[in-house]
């Protein structure tokens, strides 16, 4: 079940993007498809998007479409920090905090200022964005990873954003808030992970 | 370790131009009619005539079917409309041999480095890095090249014993243990690893169709006793590759000092 | 070169989808006239020299042209369009100049696609989602914006030559 999405994307990808680019074994990241398939390929990423927009869609406006921007924008700042190898506070536990905060955020149905919102948003776009930068600049054609990776990034968001706002109802609302805390919990393993490894 | 999934949808690009090899205009020449030769590296797309300089090929000769070595090197003209030219007056199969010495360096960041090590098969250099934590350090490396390529003068009809199945003496060697030209398709082709004078276990062999050759027509790694077998799919223009390195003493500017070896060849069946 | 086909893909969508097709009525007309002007007027003039120069202002004109959509009615006069229009316009025939004709097929597909969607989308009043991608192509611009000034991009450079 939990390789539907990304054996979906991949397929629906597999079909768009030019065939020619193919090489035997190398595990380097490659062009547009490589990219956007990039933060799907890691369930810490992936519930990290899709968080910020089920966030959004429970906060409403103007965070529904401040918090989708924002983080896409971040990211490039960390993606341009990785990039340049700029020190860092440990990526990886970042990742995982930001599953663990983003779904609790979600989960406690937290209804933050928009400067908090945001603050909290852009800097763990940071550490999603640093991470993705350290791989760019070895891609094969670091321009179409790069636009593929914010892009999917985005589409995530939005997913978030329709799930949430498709639980407009009493019993959507719990589902959701249930899911966050799923996604919350999800985030201590990868923490603890993270912090073990 | 954060729960990750092996990428489903890599569509890699590779941007890399490991292999290395020679390269014959024909693979048939009547006695004494020139037989030109480039100097070729990459695959796919990637392909190219090496760069190399001159001044770094340290052996440029032919083994002659009685097994003696005739040099080339007053024929090579690197970098012109072809890098070599040789001509042989007794039919016979002879094997070219070139080698360089490692003076070529290569660096690499973290990420490609890994990839190239593992593409190419080199787990030993893999566990290196690991064990030592340095899977994100930039990678650096000596290497050097070690090609043959078989040619075959005068009719099939009328050839003598040939040295093909035999060492040719380089550090890095893929010596056939069935001559290559006269398995017809689908047989058996079994090649034996040298490294360094002894079986090399564990090595990545690659099979080459040079006229498709972004990816290898097959993979094999070498047993024991160094060996690995390969089926030959049949008439058309054939490279076998292997990559090996070791890792270089702690006051080297590099960490590995690389061979790569190579026998092109062309099937005729 | 790099390859300047996203590039010009991206720079058709920013500007005719996000500015043109974004703008107000008599706006749309006018910016498409001076898009495809200068397009063609740009394309006889002689060698544009390398493109990495001219990749770098896509990117940027890029992030000039959805960052624009952020900015207040008031603050986006007619002349903002038209200035987008034609410089973009001009970029791209010149980067169609060193990267071959056939490449403005992308930005000419993406232009005509964008401004339609566009336009659809600001006469139902759904301006947000187009703001919303136009600020993932201000990060797009940002990001590859940057790749054009990094000192070394590996990716591009292959090894083991000799």
């Amino acid at each position: 079940m939990r390789n539907i999405v990304p054996a979906v994307a991949a397929a629906a990808l597999a079909i768009i993007s030019s065939p020619a680019a193919a090489h035997t074994g190398t595990g380097l990241a490659g062009g547009f498809a490589s990219g956007f398939m990039h933060p799907l390929s890691g369930w810490d990423h992936l519930l990290a998007m899709i968080s910020v927009g089920l966030w959004g869609a429970f906060l409403g406006r103007p965070l529904i479409y401040l918090l989708p921007v924002t983080f896409p924008l971040m990211m490039v700042v960390g993606a341009v920090a990785g990039m340049f190898a700029l020190p860092m506070p440990p990526v990886e536990i970042g990742i995982a905090l930001s599953v663990l905060v983003l779904g609790g955020c979600v989960a406690a149905a937290f209804r933050a200022p928009v400067w908090l919102a945001v603050t909290v948003v852009a800097t763990f776009a940071l550490f999603h964005g640093y991470a993705h930068g350290r791989e760019l600049p070895s891609a094969a054609d670091p321009i179409g990873y790069s636009t593929g990776f914010v892009l999917a990034t985005g589409a995530l968001h939005v997913v978030g954003i329709v799930i949430g706002l498709a639980a407009d109802h009493r019993h959507g609302a719990i589902a959701i808030r249930l899911a966050g805390g799923a996604i919350a919990v999800l985030g201590v393993v990868f923490l603890v992970q993270a912090a073990g490894a | 370790m954060p729960l990750r999934f092996a990428p489903l949808c890599l569509l890699a690009v590779a941007a890399d131009a490991h292999d290395f090899w020679l390269q014959p205009a024909r693979w048939q020449a009547a006695p004494g009619e020139p037989i030109r030769m480039t100097l070729q590296v990459g695959h796919g797309p990637y392909r190219q005539r090496s760069p190399i300089p001159a001044r770094r090929i340290v052996r440029f000769a032919a083994i002659a079917p009685n097994g003696r070595q005739i040099d080339l090197r007053p024929g090579m003209h690197i970098g012109g409309a072809d890098d070599a030219t040789a001509a042989f007056g007794a039919p016979g199969t002879y094997v070219v041999v070139l080698e360089t010495d490692n003076r070529a360096e290569s660096h690499l960041p973290a990420i490609r480095f890994n990839d190239y090590l593992k593409v190419e098969g080199l787990t030993p250099a893999i566990a290196l890095r690991t064990s030592a934590g340095r899977m994100d350090a930039d990678g650096a490396e000596n290497y050097s090249r070690h090609a043959k390529t078989i040619v075959r003068v005068g009719l099939a009809g009328a050839q003598p014993a040939s040295r093909v199945t035999k060492p040719a003496g380089l550090a890095l060697e893929i010596v056939p243990e069935a001559d290559p030209l006269t398995i017809g398709r689908g047989g058996a082709l079994p090649v034996r690893i040298y490294y360094r004078g002894t079986p090399l276990a564990g090595a990545l062999v690659k099979l080459n169709d040079l006229d498709h050759d972004a990816e290898p027509v097959a993979m094999r790694r070498s047993d024991a006793q160094g060996r690995a077998v390969f089926r030959l799919p049949g008439k058309g223009n054939w490279q076998l590759n292997v990559v090996w390195t070791r890792p270089q003493p702690k006051t080297s500017l590099t960490d590995f000092d690389t061979s790569f070896s190579s026998l092109s060849f062309g099937a005729i069946e | 070169m790099r390859d300047p086909h996203l590039a010009l893909a991206l720079l058709g969508v920013a500007t005719g989808g996000l500015t043109v097709g974004f703008g107000r009525k008599g706006g749309v007309l006018l910016g498409a006239i001076a898009l495809a002007a200068t397009v063609g007027a740009v394309l006889p003039t002689p060698d544009a020299g390398t493109g990495e120069p001219l990749l770098a202002l896509a990117w940027g004109l890029i992030i000039i042209a959805a960052g624009s959509l952020w900015l207040p009615d008031r603050l986006r006069p007619h002349a903002l369009n038209l200035v987008i229009a034609i410089v973009s316009g001009g970029t791209a025939g010149l980067l169609g100049r060193v990267a071959g004709v056939g490449t403005l097929g992308w930005f000419a597909v993406a232009l005509t696609f964008s401004t339609v969607v566009s336009i659809l989308l600001a006469r139902k009043r759904w301006r947000l989602p187009i703001r919303v991608v136009a600020g993932w192509l201000v990060a797009i611009g940002a990001l590859n914006a940057t790749l054009t000034i990094l000192p070394v991009t590996p990716g591009y450079l292959p090894d083991h030559l000799e």
